[in-house]
């Protein structure tokens, strides 16, 4: 049933290029941030913001608002694709 | 100028998922010598389209010098091996120069250029996981989230 399926935990996963770790994976239940889910990827990455970046989540290519939840990106879907991007500032 | 084996190597083991990335965004990846008449196995032809306008296509220059320790010169052309002083090749976002054809930021030979100071600290050229990657999907996350427009 519908109603059922988005109680469900969401696999999320971050991916990061550059990063020195392999992607950053977890369960999230569906009320979860994007902000939460960015301050775990960041300590998974052991990556921080600074003067010259900021680091943002993207999902299907746009950055996403920290207080967006997971649930409402993922839809139906049971699982989530973010990228870390390290946003510059520089320029 | 072409690079080394030991690029050329490093190049062909994380071009893969640079191809996959820009398919998935509508783009494509082609390298010079498997291009007609190319020859240049240390410059890819980027196809990307900014996601706010899907009918646009910009084509991009990438050019390695030692990968991954290296950041490539990055030019936006009209054509694959076309001008890379034609200013209505190139996009207007935040960091990217159609006047001087260049991107003033810290990812990619021009940049650093421009900006010694760059090479150290947090904005360094990055040579962990795959670079090639990082540097087209930071372009791709541009395009889809500054893309102004193109140059006259």
């Amino acid at each position: 049933m519908a109603e059922t399926e988005r109680n469900e935990r969401i696999q999320v996963r971050v991916s990061f290029p550059i990063g020195k770790k392999g992607a950053y994976e977890a369960k999230a239940e569906p009320e979860t941030t994007v902000g939460v889910v960015l301050a775990d990827a960041i300590r998974h990455f052991e990556v921080q913001n600074d003067s010259q970046f900021t680091y943002v989540l993207a999902y299907d290519g746009l950055e996403r608002n920290d207080s967006t939840t997971i649930g409402s990106l993922a839809g139906e879907e049971d699982e989530i694709k973010f990228t870390l991007v390290k946003k510059i500032t520089q320029g | 100028m072409s690079i080394d084996d030991e690029s050329f190597l490093n190049l062909e083991t994380d071009e893969a998922a640079v191809a996959k990335f820009l398919a998935e965004n509508g783009g494509d990846l082609m390298r010079d010598d498997r291009t007609e008449g190319g020859a240049d196995r240390g410059i890819y032809w980027l196809t990307i389209r900014p996601r706010p306008v899907p009918t646009e296509r910009f084509l991009a220059r990438l050019e390695w010098f030692a990968y991954p320790y290296q950041a490539p010169s990055i030019k936006f052309v009209p054509a694959i091996r076309g001008s890379i002083t034609t200013s209505s090749a190139w996009p207007l976002m935040t960091g990217y120069r159609p006047g001087s054809f260049d991107i003033c930021r810290p990812m990619c030979h021009e940049g650093y250029t421009t900006h010694p100071e760059w090479r150290q600290g947090s904005t360094g050229w990055p040579t962990e996981g795959n670079p090639f990657l990082w540097v087209v999907q930071t372009m791709q996350f541009q395009f889809d989230n500054d893309y102004q427009g193109r140059s006259t």
